[in-house]
């Protein structure tokens, strides 16, 4: 069912994209890969329990790997993507031998002290371009065919569909109902045999997976990336992608991201007509609002509601 | 039932397990034994440190002192999971309930551990793909643990419940779900912290059922439980816990006229 649902919106995006005005494609591209990363995390978060504030970290990891392939190594993005992927999980894998042990707002810390520290080597490492990033990362390609901002679109949600058709493969299996388990009674799931620790570092490095493949398409679709966008507010962004979505959602992810795209769409908009001195904090200013007021109105998300709906 | 008798096999050996809470001894240097079908009946009156024995044994809590062992490999030091993978599990006081599963997937999930050779995920990495890719092997096995989950729970007496949501079950219906889940793991010890609490007669009857059964199969059941005219009924033997010591084990018979044991009681309804 989900791989069926990542086909229709992955054919509606292939044909959106004749017809939108190129700014909105940008949009549409981006709206995907931010739904790749909610994913991802909504693995961790929704089915797993967790919490994470470092998901940009991820997403930098992918598109630093990717960018310094393909600027300093002329390395193909296709390759750069895999590349970017892996050091991502690798990353996330050392790093959950010390957060997963923790407590979940300890967790929460590791993760967003994690987000600090790898900003800081972006910032600091001169070999990736130190604060100024890389510019003129090359673009993916097939044959002949350089991609252009129709491509990335169908790229990014073609991605989106492959993505949550695994997820939704793995939270319907064993491995998803264990993870519901932990999440649920984790002494409980542990005297059944149940490896909470084992089964929480798979889901933390695959959301990693996400985040850095959504990392490394972009790098090369932007084609100019530095350390200020991969900072804490985008993993904010995530989580507040995540819960206004529903955590424990796949389509959550996705509607999630959107959402949170169109919103900052809106504020961008309509804020300075109204406080015409504010600059662009003041988006996050008020994502913080909304995010507050959907966790009194909407604890458990959009898609929650659609489902009581449903019932 | 066939009616081999088979000679007592040691498979559980408490030594001199203490646990101290700062201040409060809540496990005073026990030891006992307990052997493979039967049901070890564990009293006390409230406090007297059974639910901390149990915790002891299940690997939830480390002993200051003494060692617990399995058919003689040491199950102190390790982590839940694996005491678990040894074949020790247990229920709680308060049941613990998988929200978000339905009745049937909560067996689901003991039983993929036991798939696997006692824990799950196995080996890692390679089930996350499997799951994720949804292999035609792993569907096939899906199927497999879907049937046999549905034939524990007819076996448990609550085939009716497989469909619902854990959310929505009363307490009672939690605890034959709890029962059910620690037999899908085919336990050689089950440890059940007051099964009967708070069951109607009807319930009573279903879970003593199950603990008949899982000892004729081979299982040491330890059964603590305030209900003391229950427990005498279906124990073999018992142990009396006060204030953390042992301070009786023996047959049904000769614990229920034991003084000390009487004391106890008597003494714990007083204060
Ligand atoms: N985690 C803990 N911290 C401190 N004291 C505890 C803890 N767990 C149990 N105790 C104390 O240990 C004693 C035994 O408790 P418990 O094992 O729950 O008894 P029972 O299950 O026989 O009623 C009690 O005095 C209780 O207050
Ligand atoms: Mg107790």
């Amino acid at each position: 069912m989900y791989g069926r649902f990542g086909l229709v919106l992955l054919a509606l995006v292939a044909v959106l994209v004749w017809f939108l005005p190129s700014y909105y494609t940008g949009l549409l591209t981006q709206i995907g890969l931010y739904a790749l990363v909610t994913i991802g995390l909504n693995m961790f978060m929704g089915y797993a329990g967790q919490v994470s504030l470092g998901q940009a970290a991820f997403v930098g990891i992918g598109a630093y790997t990717s960018a310094a392939l393909a600027v300093k190594g002329h390395v193909t993005p296709w390759l750069g993507l895999i590349a970017g992927a892996l050091v991502a999980a690798l990353v996330a894998y050392v790093l959950s031998f010390i957060a997963l042990r923790l407590r979940e707002n300890l967790l929460a810390l590791a993760t967003l002290a994690l987000g600090i520290v790898i900003n800081v080597v972006f910032n600091e490492w001169e070999f990736i371009g130190g604060s100024s990033g890389f510019k003129d990362i090359p673009g993916f390609a097939l044959g002949a065919f350089t991609f252009d901002q129709r491509a990335y679109a169908i790229l990014a949600w073609a991605l989106v569909a492959l993505g949550i058709w695994f997820a939704g493969n793995v939270v319907r299996s064993s491995f998803g109902r264990a993870l519901i388990a932990i999440s649920a009674g984790e002494l409980g799931a542990q005297t059944l045999g149940v490896e909470s620790e084992r089964l929480k570092r798979q889901t933390f490095v695959l959301s990693a997976v996400y985040a850095g493949v959504a990392g490394a398409v972009y790098a090369s679709s932007f084609s100019y990336i530095d350390p200020s966008s991969f900072s804490f507010l985008l993993s904010v962004n995530f989580v507040l992608m995540s819960v206004i979505g529903g955590i424990r959602s796949l389509w959550g992810a996705v509607i999630g991201a959107a959402v949170v795209v169109a919103l900052g769409q809106v504020l961008q908009n309509v804020v300075p007509l109204v406080l015409p001195s504010a600059r662009g904090d003041f988006q996050q200013f008020f994502l913080g609002v909304i995010l507050i007021a959907m966790l009194i109105l909407l604890p458990r998300g959009i898609t929650s509601r659609l489902r009581e709906a449903r019932a | 039932m066939t009616a081999v008798a088979s000679p007592l096999t040691t498979t559980l050996e408490v030594r001199g397990v203490s646990v101290r809470f700062g201040g409060v001894i809540a496990v005073a240097d026990v030891t006992f034994t307990a052997h493979t079908a039967e049901v070890l009946g564990v009293m006390g009156p409230n406090g007297a440190g059974k639910t901390t024995l149990f915790n002891v044994i299940s690997g939830v809590q480390r002993p200051t002192s003494g060692e617990v062992s399995l058919g003689g490999s040491r199950l102190t030091g390790r982590g839940v999971e694996d005491v678990a993978a040894l074949g020790v599990t247990r229920t709680f006081q308060t049941p613990v309930m998988f929200w978000g599963l339905t009745v049937r997937e909560s067996v689901e999930v003991a039983l993929a551990a036991r798939e696997f050779g006692g824990t799950y995920p196995p080996a890692p990495w390679r089930e996350l793909l499997r799951c994720g890719f949804g292999t035609p092997g792993r569907r096939r096995e899906n199927a497999v643990l879907r049937e046999c989950a549905d034939a524990i729970l007819t076996g448990a007496g609550i085939a009716a419940m497989a469909g619902r949501a854990t959310e929505s079950l009363a307490f009672g219906e939690e605890r034959l779900l709890e029962m059910a889940r620690a037999l899908a793991v085919s336990p050689n010890v089950l440890l059940l912290d007051e099964p009967l609490s708070a069951l109607n007669p009807d319930e009573i009857e279903a879970v003593l059922t199950s603990i008949r059964s899982a000892r004729a199969s081979g299982v040491a059941v330890l059964l603590v439980e305030h209900a003391v005219g229950e427990l005498l009924a279906v124990a073999d033997r018992v142990v009396v816990l006060d204030h953390g010591r042992k301070i009786a084990e023996g047959s049904p018979q000769a614990v229920a006229a034991d003084p000390l044991v009487i004391d106890a009681y008597i003494g714990d309804e007083l204060e």
